[in-house]
């Protein structure tokens, strides 16, 4: 009977199966040293695998929305700029208006402003970024506003026209001075007024859409963030300026005049009121902007933590490993050489 | 006259010391062959019939065998064979995958056209992020397409393996009939067989690397070898083991079985299964696991087409159309909740929308992409520069819950993001736990081959020392010679 009976050839057998396999190990632990990576991240995760995926996928999604809210917020600010100029400058007309309305000769002073007003009002509500006009709501690639100052322009003209088919003259026409206060009334509440109103607005004054544009600001938040040029205070500034600029302001009888400043005061009143509330529902929109942007940088640590969790290695523990492991390898080394010395042969 | 018994006694131990020395040297031989099984020499003593002892006598050769230990080595083999060759296979398949950082898998791809139709959506009218979204959406495609025909090239690749399988296992089944011969008429006619004997086991052994078998030895080491499902490979002559090899592989194409004697025994209708060897890893890779993985990949497929599909605007009941991603089966989308098998090799992206082939980028944004002539199927018909509306619904498509195919072993019910990692979890928690089977497995069939070459291999340190007693004995034996012939040259001279 044989006990503790070993075959030479399992001996040899098993050093080489020891030497392979730890060589194999030492080989691993470095590729992990140096990357910081498991070795196998689908072998180590297994199941978990698509969940690094997904976290992954999620952690660039997040930042891309970051990065466009950085847009979106940017859209806000400039809107915000553009509506603030619009009011400082609507309340210094108001001012004017309200400072002027009983003086003689004050007609050609605010002609000038409300024709500065206009432009300003024009050129803010053109505002372009990125090759996108801001309050165009969703047609962004039209300019919203006709220019009121250029002659041929589709609002100067259908205004000219207006004017001449109430009172059967021009504007600059010296005949303005008889114009009745009634007249005058019929025409800024008939007529006049209409030309401000849809549908003849969205021929003649605004390419605009009365659709906002919406932006994603977090993954399941979506946001108007846009004031369309067809708001109904712009309406109103259009209006205000285009009464006190163009209805031969200066030739007017100073009743008449009277009556039209009344009428721009109280417009202008009511338009002031209106933009300001604009200028909240964008500061509205422009802190939950920032909001959901902070929340999202909170979100994309903690995935990039949970990334790190799932796909780092230790380099602490991997370093002792693999010096563990090429210990243990050298060991095995010197042990086999010695083995395969140890024979009867080299005794007989 | 006893100094002729001695004389003859002394003659039969030398003729047997030479013996030993003969199997000695075999045995040193053998010592590094892994299938060879130590040798020693039968003796008996030679009885006269008076009851004198006249002497040794060489019976035969002995071998050392284990039995019980061959035959769990023969079933570990086997089956780690079969995990072997399904670890393989699911090592290739995993490469559609790659390294979670490399961002190469469908899913990860998933995730890129989610980020770029957020970087779109803020700003629709950018020519040049919309021609990001194409690009990623062809990406994806790409993608798909690829794992696609990675999947059937596995398939295809075990098919041949097969093919090999089976040759190599009617090869060894050839040789066995040989050796099974020799070793029948050897025990008859009293031959040393036993060199004979290691080569069957060890074409035993490789035969059950191929398929799984369980072997019964009858009368004269006659041996009978049945797979492990019950089927006779092999009783006195090889049965024939047939397959018809495939040679390209879609997703609808089903692969031969395999037949032992007429009776399949590995693929899709086998009724006499085997369960271990390569070629039941072969065929489980083949008909079972690439298969689900393509399922999941078709679904995936099927899933971002129904995501992307185009409805009825005008308030008709128009069915949907497939739109940004298509397929040959366009304008329908393919039925929902229901496996579309090939998809992710068909999909595609939508021409209509693709400038290089034609298209309008615009398309993207406004929709209208499965017919840019059909006005009811356009989302922004006057052309809208700012309009968000479809991407905002694509991503909301993206991860809305939809009803997914059930027979392709994931979740249902699930977002397609969700479904498609949970593909990917799939795939890598099978790989793993196929490496782990198989750790465990190679561990068995090491310890196996190592106590079985502890138990019937040769130690040559032993052999050494045996040699020196034989030295001992043959040299006494000489010594006893001519001392018996010393004796009867004294014997003689006084006679004379």
């Amino acid at each position: 009977m044989k006990t503790t009976y070993i075959s030479t050839i399992s001996m040899s057998d098993s050093a080489r199966t020891q030497m392979m396999k730890q060589a194999n190990t030492v080989n691993t632990l470095q590729i992990e040293l140096s990357s910081g990576r498991k070795a196998d991240v689908g072998l180590d995760l297994g199941s978990r695998t698509g969940e690094a995926v997904t976290l992954r996928s999620e952690f660039y999604y997040l930042h891309s929305i970051i990065d466009t809210n950085a847009l979106t917020a940017s859209r806000l600010d400039i809107s915000q700029a553009a509506l603030s100029d619009i009011r400082t400058n609507s309340e210094e007309f108001l001012a004017s208006l309200v400072a002027v309305r009983d003086s003689d000769g004050a007609a050609s002073v605010t002609q000038a402003e409300a024709e500065g007003g206009m432009q300003l009002l024009i050129s803010r509500l053109n505002t372009q970024l990125n090759g996108s006009y801001l309050f165009a709501g969703l047609n962004t690639d039209e300019v919203p506003v006709a220019d009121y100052t250029d002659v041929a322009s589709s609002n100067k003209v259908a205004a000219d026209a207006a004017f001449l088919a109430e009172f059967g003259f021009a504007q600059d026409d010296p005949a303005v001075a008889g114009i009745t206060v009634a007249q005058m009334d019929t025409y800024l509440t008939g007529n006049f007024a209409n030309m401000f109103a849809d549908p003849a607005w969205g021929t003649n004054w605004s390419t605009a859409s009365d659709l906002e544009v919406e932006s994603r600001i977090s993954t399941s938040e979506v946001l108007s963030t846009s004031v369309s040029a067809n708001e109904d205070a712009f309406r109103e500034l259009a209006q205000v300026y285009t009464m006190m600029s163009d209805l031969g302001n200066v030739n007017l009888d100073s009743e008449v005049f009277k009556t039209v400043v009344d009428k721009a005061i109280s417009m202008l009143g009511s338009a002031i009121a209106s933009v300001t509330s604009l200028q909240g529902e964008i500061g509205v929109a422009q802190e939950r902007v920032s909001q959901a942007s902070g929340r999202l940088s909170i979100q994309t640590d903690i995935l990039n933590e949970r990334v790190n969790a799932l796909e780092n290695v230790d380099l602490e523990e991997t370093s002792v490993r693999l010096n563990t492991a090429i210990t243990q390898l050298e060991t095995t080394y010197a042990i086999s050489a010695r083995i395969q010395q140890l024979s009867i042969i080299n005794y007989l | 006259m006893s100094l002729s018994v001695a004389l003859q006694v002394a003659q039969s131990a030398l003729a047997a010391r030479q013996t030993e020395t003969s199997t000695v040297s075999r045995n040193i031989a053998g010592a590094q062959d892994a299938g060879y099984s130590r040798k020693s020499v039968l003796l008996s003593t030679v009885i006269s019939e008076s009851g004198q002892t006249s002497g040794l006598q060489v019976e035969g050769i002995g071998r050392v065998t284990d039995d019980a230990l061959y035959a769990s080595l023969l079933q570990s083999t086997a089956v780690g064979t079969s995990q072997e060759a399904i670890l393989e296979g699911l090592e290739v398949l995993a490469e559609t995958i790659g390294d979670t950082e490399l961002e190469m898998s469908p899913s990860a791809l998933l995730g890129d056209l989610k980020t770029a139709l957020q970087n779109a959506a803020a700003d629709p009218n950018d020519t040049i992020l919309a021609q990001d979204l194409l690009s990623t959406a062809s990406d994806l495609v790409t993608s798909l397409n690829e794992s696609s025909e990675a999947v059937q090239d596995v398939r295809a690749d075990a098919d041949a393996d097969i093919a090999d399988s089976v040759d190599s296992i009617n090869e060894l089944l050839g040789q066995l009939e040989d050796l099974n011969t020799i070793i029948v008429r050897g025990n008859q006619s009293g031959n040393d067989i036993t060199d004979a004997l290691d080569s069957r086991d060890q074409v035993l052994l490789a035969l059950s690397e191929e398929i799984g078998i369980t072997t019964l030895t009858r009368t004269d080491g006659d041996v009978v070898v049945y797979t492990d499902g019950g089927v006779t490979l092999f009783e006195t002559t090889a049965r024939e083991v047939s397959f018809e090899p495939t040679n390209t592989f879609f997703a609808t194409t089903t692969g031969n079985s395999v037949y032992v004697d007429g009776v399949p025994v590995a693929g899709v209708d086998a009724i006499m299964p085997t369960t271990s060897g390569r070629l039941y890893g072969l065929t489980e890779l083949r008909d079972e696991i690439a298969p689900t993985y393509q399922s999941q990949l078709d679904e995936i497929a099927r899933g971002l087409i129904e995501s992307f599909a185009e409805a009825d605007q005008s308030g008709g009941a128009g069915s949907d159309q497939a739109g940004l991603f298509t397929w040959s089966g366009a304008p329908a989308v393919p039925a929902t909740s229901t496996l579309s098998s090939g998809l992710a090799a068909d999909i595609q992206i939508n021409a209509n929308a693709d400038p290089d082939q034609g298209g309008n980028l615009d398309l993207l944004r406004d929709g209208g992409i499965s017919d840019p002539l059909d006005p009811d199927y356009d989302y922004n018909p006057t052309d809208l520069a700012g309009y968000t509306g479809r991407y905002q619904d694509f991503l909301d498509a993206l991860d809305e819950p939809r009803v997914f195919d059930a027979g392709v072993e994931l979740d249902p019910t699930d977002t397609l993001t969700g479904f498609a990692s949970s593909s990917v979890g799939w795939l890598e928690s099978n790989r793993q736990s196929a490496t782990s089977d198989l750790e465990v497995q190679s561990v068995i069939v090491s310890r196996t081959a190592e106590s079985l070459a502890n138990t019937t291999g040769v130690n040559i340190d032993e052999e050494m020392t045996l040699l020196l007693d034989i030295e001992r004995a043959y040299a006494a034996a000489a010594k006893l010679i001519s001392a018996v012939d010393n004796m009867l040259d004294d014997l003689l001279a006084s006679a004379s």
